[in-house]
């Protein structure tokens, strides 16, 4: 086993063990913050490793949040279905955008993505009549269950949450090690020479595409059953800038920086929202001081300094 | 015998300007032909249209007798033609190693085989062997450009095509560059070359194809150029 895999279980361990030491409510935040860096690990597969700046995530966040959500209210599916629906969703929709914003790179390709989201944004409030637009719905506690355990109670929220975040995270970190992570990051650096090499260029994006909406669908999913909450918010705009920057705080590229930004963040506008109103004006010097003395996220610059081996 | 790579009547346009006027030229096995020609002349140009980049609107591409004038860029890569674009364009952030991984990936060889393709480039470069870590960003302008080309040839191509490979570089790393260039002739790869310069190309071309306005015009042996000074300042302006 390489020191990189070693770190990366070793992470995963302290996480287990974390939770029979924090109290209550640092218990219930990290098991937020291990769903939402799901989907910031997600983002991190196409901006962080393909170099594609998406402006879009959110409706592939959405889109499992919703199948997930409209299974349990309409279907009666529960939990566990509502996961495979969820990340089916993401892959799906995807795939499709992925298929037509493709066609741009650059900054059309952000706002191609902006404005599919906005119009899958607009496509929740539209069908008020059952997603319940901006308000909202709560999913019925017995929707929530896996294999017996609610899925309310800290302790199981905690495992599932867990197990989510540890499959996405060991995801990434098999496409970070794969000859097709090496292809996304040579698109990344030179899309053109990576052709002229002779990869179809096109299809390497889509599946990276594709493989991130799958990833953001689960995340989505895993949001809706296991807080219980769905809401037109979660598709909006917001959730497409967070994960770009939760990203570029931990580090872009790197497998654990989605993580270490979705914590920090989170804990930043906890602590700072606790003793002023202006929490936000915090975050903001915050990511100012970020990119002057880290450019490339925390991870990312510590890679190029400390760790080189740090994938 | 068909020559390896043919290229007969080619029309390309940027937009609504048409750049290649009918262009043809030929490079056989284990040839090195090179076009010479004028800022503008439609060189560069040439190479784009033959890789697939600028879509020809007329004429064929016939490599080793098959047309491949309709292929996207990537499976024209894949059918056997290395291409280095000018100003090198190296995927910066990764490492030597990572460059010439992307390189021998391409074709989906089984490990042993990249193993040895790996060992015939980097016998070529050994500087690139003593680097295989490093950044390829922070290698020296004649590293990168001996990484592009080796990473060209990790596909082994059948035709190699370099686009001013020589240019800004220390005559040092020039004497290298043309020894490969050199090597791969040797191994029956037909070599087309891009040069402005013409002391750059006496000493390495077999034949030199003169281009002007987007035509192809007088195709001559290199060794017959040396007293033949009247095509030079024709095309190039240059020559006593």
């Amino acid at each position: 086993m390489s020191r990189a895999v070693g770190l990366h279980i070793a992470v995963l361990a302290g996480l287990a063990l974390a939770q029979f030491t924090l109290p209550e409510y640092h218990h219930g935040n990290l098991a937020r913050i291990m769903v939402l860096a799901a989907f910031a690990s997600a983002y991190n597969i196409t901006f962080g490793y393909a170099g594609m700046l998406s402006l879009g995530h959110a409706m592939f966040f959405g889109a499992g949040l919703y199948a997930a959500g409209l299974a349990a209210e309409f279907g009666g599916i529960a939990a566990p279905g509502g996961l495979v629906l969820g990340v089916i969703a993401g892959a799906l929709m995807a795939a499709v955008v992925g298929v037509l914003a493709l066609r741009t790179t650059g900054v059309s390709f952000m706002i191609v993505t902006l404005m599919f989201a906005q119009a899958a944004f607009l496509t929740v409030l539209y069908f008020g009549e059952w997603t319940r637009g901006d308000e909202g719905f709560v999913i019925a506690s017995d929707m929530r269950r896996v294999l017996g355990l609610d899925l309310a109670d800290p302790a199981t929220r905690y495992w599932a949450a867990f197990a989510v975040f540890g499959a996405v995270m060991l995801g990434s970190l098999a496409v970070a090690r794969s000859s097709f992570g090496r292809v996304l990051a040579a698109i990344r650096e030179n899309e053109e020479r990576t052709r002229m090499l002779g990869y179809d260029v096109f299809r390497a994006k889509l599946m990276a595409l594709a493989v991130s909406g799958a990833m953001a669908g689960a995340a989505g999913a895993a949001y809706a059953l296991l807080f219980g909450y769905v809401g037109a918010t979660f598709a909006s705009i917001q959730y497409s800038i967070l994960p770009l920057l939760w990203v570029l705080t931990g580090g872009a590229a790197t497998v654990l920086g989605p993580f270490l930004g979705t914590l920090l963040m989170f804990y930043l506008i906890d602590v700072s929202s606790s003793f002023t109103t202006a929490h936000m004006m915090i975050v903001g010097f915050a990511l100012i001081g970020l990119i002057l003395f880290f450019p490339k996220g925390i991870l990312g610059t510590l890679r190029e300094r400390v760790v080189p081996w740090l994938p | 015998m068909t020559a390896m790579l043919k290229v007969e009547g080619l029309d390309a346009f940027y937009g609504k300007v048409q750049v290649l006027h009918g262009l043809s030229l030929e490079v056989d096995r284990g040839e090195i032909l090179c076009l010479l020609g004028r800022n503008g002349a439609g060189k560069t140009t040439a190479l784009k249209a033959i890789m697939g980049l600028v879509p020809p609107r007329a004429g064929a591409v016939m490599l080793d007798g098959v047309d491949i004038s309709l292929l996207p860029p990537e499976d024209i890569a894949k059918e056997g033609i290395g291409y280095v674009p000018q100003g090198r364009r190296l995927f910066a952030e990764l490492t030597v190693a990572e460059n010439l991984e992307i390189g021998l990936m391409v074709r989906g060889a089984p490990r042993r085989a990249r193993g040895r393709v790996l060992e015939r480039v980097l016998d070529l470069f050994p500087v690139l062997a003593e680097r295989l870590h490093q950044r390829s960003g922070t290698l020296s302008g004649g590293e990168q450009q001996m990484l592009a080309i080796g990473r060209a040839l990790c596909l082994e191509p059948a035709v190699l095509m370099l686009d001013e490979p020589t240019e800004g570089l220390m005559p040092a790393m020039i004497q290298r560059i043309r020894e490969v260039v050199l090597a791969m002739r040797a191994e029956g790869v037909a070599v087309l070359l891009v040069e402005q310069r013409v002391e750059a190309v006496l000493p390495v071309a077999d034949r030199v194809l003169f281009v002007e306005n987007g035509r192809s015009r007088d195709c001559v042996a290199a060794s017959d150029l040396g007293e033949d000074h009247a095509l030079l300042h024709r095309y190039v302006g240059v020559g006593a």
